[in-house]
């Protein structure tokens, strides 16, 4: 198998599969526009990713390599949040601000079934969850008066009722 | 080796004075005297005792002063003393820094200082220096630091990595566990991260979307930020759609919609309204599903007309009524007062079909024709002639409409001219049902056949065989024709091939009113039973019957992704829960 070379943005380099790599789309095109021969000892330079989350996302990808394309999304489906997988839920039980870069680094590397998981993993720190216990889990500053908290609180209460 | 086994007594003895006296920051330990002097020597030789100023020199043993007070007493903070021993905290901070800072390590090799374990001296000094003395006349603020604060700081930034984990590591070592538990609480922040602020906003929109409304509406009262996001148009599209609300009220079109949103307690500006018309569109929607499920019902309305003649066709858009009878005349109600605004006289036959869109009504009669009306004034605009015979249905959309006959044909009209379009010949009887989605019509016959035409070429595409009685009944979705028929089964059809794809069995007779809507079809039969099917798999859903079934036909209903609303020969409407079959 040929592997490529990752260079990420603190300038360490990781060399992975290439059918590994191309799970992220961006890589895949840039392979793909540059013709980047697989013999040659070139580096893929990912400015926007430093090293601890690209090994994480490179982590991510090798387990994920043999995975089904994921299908795209059918805005009438209704989305779900409890079909993570095991393995992924154990894989971010990560610390938020790593959970954050990961979503960045998902995105910007275009790889979907990443960015999904991480999405639906902050969608589910969110559920179930009341105004101030969402403001606690992710520090968030209430910057409502005390007359539009009231007002705001009134005109969302009718999802409320049973 | 006794000298800091000492310590660690005293640290212990004093650690539980000090729970006792609420100084928790305060130890007090003693120095024997021999080692004293070492440690006065030690300081010195290390350069350290020379940096202090003059005032520190002159009290040159406060440090011992220090370190030999009882400070789990309770004394009062002697100012002198406090400030001769800031210095000398002063003074093992720069110890430390040094102590901690490998450039300095070779230091310790000075011959006098050959007692490395000594270096274990400091260890409560410095479990001191880390937590500001109480008799410090002033307590520590941003604006007023201790004074050693920020060369400490300053020297801990000109580290390494390594040195500085290491730095860390030793720090938190030294720390109490109310400390330890204070950098918890100000570290944990620190790894918090607020996402829906701080992601790009199609990414923070992506993970919105992930939400059921209630949780949305709950993440709306977190912030601004937040709020602003989680009311984004396009996402509460999104749960419209899950929601089966395909209806969203246009921009304006719809003056009951302000009504409803102060009815919902949601005061918002016209602007904001416009903006959040999705979100409206789903709130009108919660609104009337509660009132539905919860609210007691209403004493009905009673529209008294057509005397004792059969009501043979029924029409509403907004709130008007249009009711179509054997006594040749239909009758305009108004469904919030219950009281007949207009009769439409002119048929000299029975009427025995309608449609209705906006303030135009048309309505076909056995005087073979079709009449459209203005259903504000009254006035018959056009009468359409050309059938031959009874005018039993019709649909119509846009400005055409298509009308069966019992003359076994269908015609084509546009209703704003009047003028006659287009012919349709072939069915071998009555023409039952006709469904029309701009581009094909789709009719039912009692010569047990559906037919698909080409309006404008007039011609027929395809004629589905297979029922073996009358068909009454037809829904038509561009792409699947289901047909109901006497022969209590229905079919589904693919209109492009004309295949017949299934035969839904189960009924027991007559099936006289269906609709389809996502491929979910429910049908009103005669055997008095509901049933949903899956038409893409064939498949029975449920059977709305059980205890509370209707007593005689099912001739009518009407449905959405909640309910399934019923009307009977046995004179009741019914309203069941599509999900779970259970009525209301």
């Amino acid at each position: 198998m040929p592997n490529i070379k990752l260079q990420s943005s603190d300038g360490e380099t990781f060399e992975v599969d290439v059918e590994i790599a191309k799970c992220s789309v961006t890589i895949k095109t840039m392979l793909e526009d540059l013709g980047m021969d697989d013999e040659e000892e070139e580096v893929v330079p990912l400015p926007n990713v430093n090293s601890a989350i690209l090994r994480k996302v490179i982590q991510w990808a090798t387990y994920h390599k043999d995975d089904p394309p994921p299908p795209e999304d059918d805005e009438n489906k209704e989305k779900r949040t409890d079909d993570i997988s095991s393995w992924d839920a154990d894989f971010l039980k990560v610390d938020q601000g790593t959970l954050f870069e990961l979503i960045l680094a998902a995105n910007y590397l275009d790889i979907k079934g990443l960015l999904d998981v991480t999405c639906k993993t902050v969608a589910n720190m969110i559920k179930g969850k009341a105004p101030e216990e969402i403001r606690k889990t992710f520090n968030i500053k209430n910057d409502f008066t005390a007359s539009e908290e009231e007002q705001v609180r009134k005109e969302n209460e009718w999802c409320e009722e049973k | 080796m006794h000298l800091l086994e000492d310590a660690v007594t005293v640290l212990r003895k004093s650690t539980s004075h000090n729970n006792i006296n609420q100084k928790p920051e305060l130890f007090n330990f003693r120095i024997h005297g021999e080692e004293k002097t070492e440690k006065s020597n030690f300081l010195s030789e290390l350069g350290l005792v020379e940096e202090c100023d003059d005032d520190s020199i002159n009290k040159e043993d406060s440090w011992e002063d220090c370190i030999d007070q009882d400070f789990s007493e309770d004394l009062p903070p002697d100012n002198e003393l406090a400030e001769s021993r800031k210095e000398s905290w002063m003074s093992v901070m720069d110890f430390l820094a040094k102590r901690f800072n490998p450039t300095h390590l070779p230091c310790l090799q000075h011959p006098n200082l050959i007692k490395v374990p000594r270096l274990h001296l400091p260890y409560n000094c410095y479990r001191q220096t880390q937590l500001p003395p109480v008799e410090r006349a002033v307590i520590p603020t941003k604006d007023n630091p201790p004074p050693e604060m920020s060369e400490w700081l300053a020297q801990f930034s000109t580290w390494s990595n390594a040195e500085r984990i290491m730095a860390i590591n030793e720090l938190i070592a030294r720390c109490e566990p109310t400390q330890v538990r204070h950098m918890m609480q100000v570290i944990e922040p620190q790894f918090q991260r607020d996402f829906i602020s701080l992601l790009p906003k199609e990414l923070a929109l992506n993970v919105l979307s992930f939400l059921e409304p209630r949780d949305l509406l709950r993440a709306a009262q977190t912030c601004r930020s937040w709020r602003f996001l989680a009311e984004d148009n396009l996402l509460w599209k999104e749960k419209c759609k899950h929601a089966g609300i395909d209806e969203i009220p246009k921009r304006g079109c719809r003056q009951d919609r302000p009504v409803c949103i102060c009815l919902l307690g949601r005061v918002l500006q016209l602007g904001k309204i416009l903006e959040c018309c999705n979100l409206a569109a789903y709130m009108r929607q919660h609104a009337i599903e509660m009132n539905w499920r919860t609210k007691p019902i209403r004493p009905p309305k009673m529209l008294k007309g057509h005397d004792d003649h059969v009501i043979t066709c029924l029409q509403f858009c907004g709130n008007r009524i249009v009711s179509g009878s054997d006594d040749n005349t239909l009758k305009v109600w108004s469904a919030t007062t219950g009281k007949c605004l207009r009769t439409l006289v002119g048929h000299t036959g029975g009427v025995w079909s309608s449609q209705m869109s906006g303030s135009t009504i048309i309505s076909g009669s056995t005087d073979r024709t079709l009449k459209v009306w203005d259903a504000d004034t009254g006035v018959c605009i056009h009468t359409l002639y050309g059938h031959t015979s009874t005018v039993r249905c019709m649909h119509l959309h846009g400005k055409k409409v298509v009308s069966g006959s019992r003359d076994a044909t269908l015609r084509v009209w546009d209703i704003e001219t009047g003028n006659f379009l287009h012919v349709l010949v072939g069915h071998l009887a009555a023409v039952r049902c006709v469904q029309y989605d701009g581009r094909l019509v789709v009719s039912g016959a009692y010569d047990y056949m559906v037919k698909v035409w080409n309006p404008e070429t007039e011609e027929c595409l395809h004629t589905l065989q297979g029922h073996t009685n009358r068909v009454y009944s037809l829904q038509f979705d561009g792409v699947y024709v289901v047909s109901g028929s006497l022969d209590t089964s229905i079919r589904v059809w693919e209109v492009e091939t004309g295949a017949c794809k299934h035969t839904l069995m189960g009924h027991q007779s007559l099936t006289s009113g269906m609709e389809l809507r996502n491929n979910i079809l429910v049908s009103g039969n005669a055997d008095s039973t509901v049933k949903v099917w899956d038409i893409v798999t064939g498949q029975c859903l449920q059977t709305l019957s059980g205890p509370y079934k209707h007593q005689s036909a099912v001739t009518c209903l009407q449905f959405n992704n909640r309910f399934v609303i019923t009307s009977s020969d046995d004179g009741t409407v019914k309203l069941w829960d599509v999900r779970t079959g259970g009525i209301y």
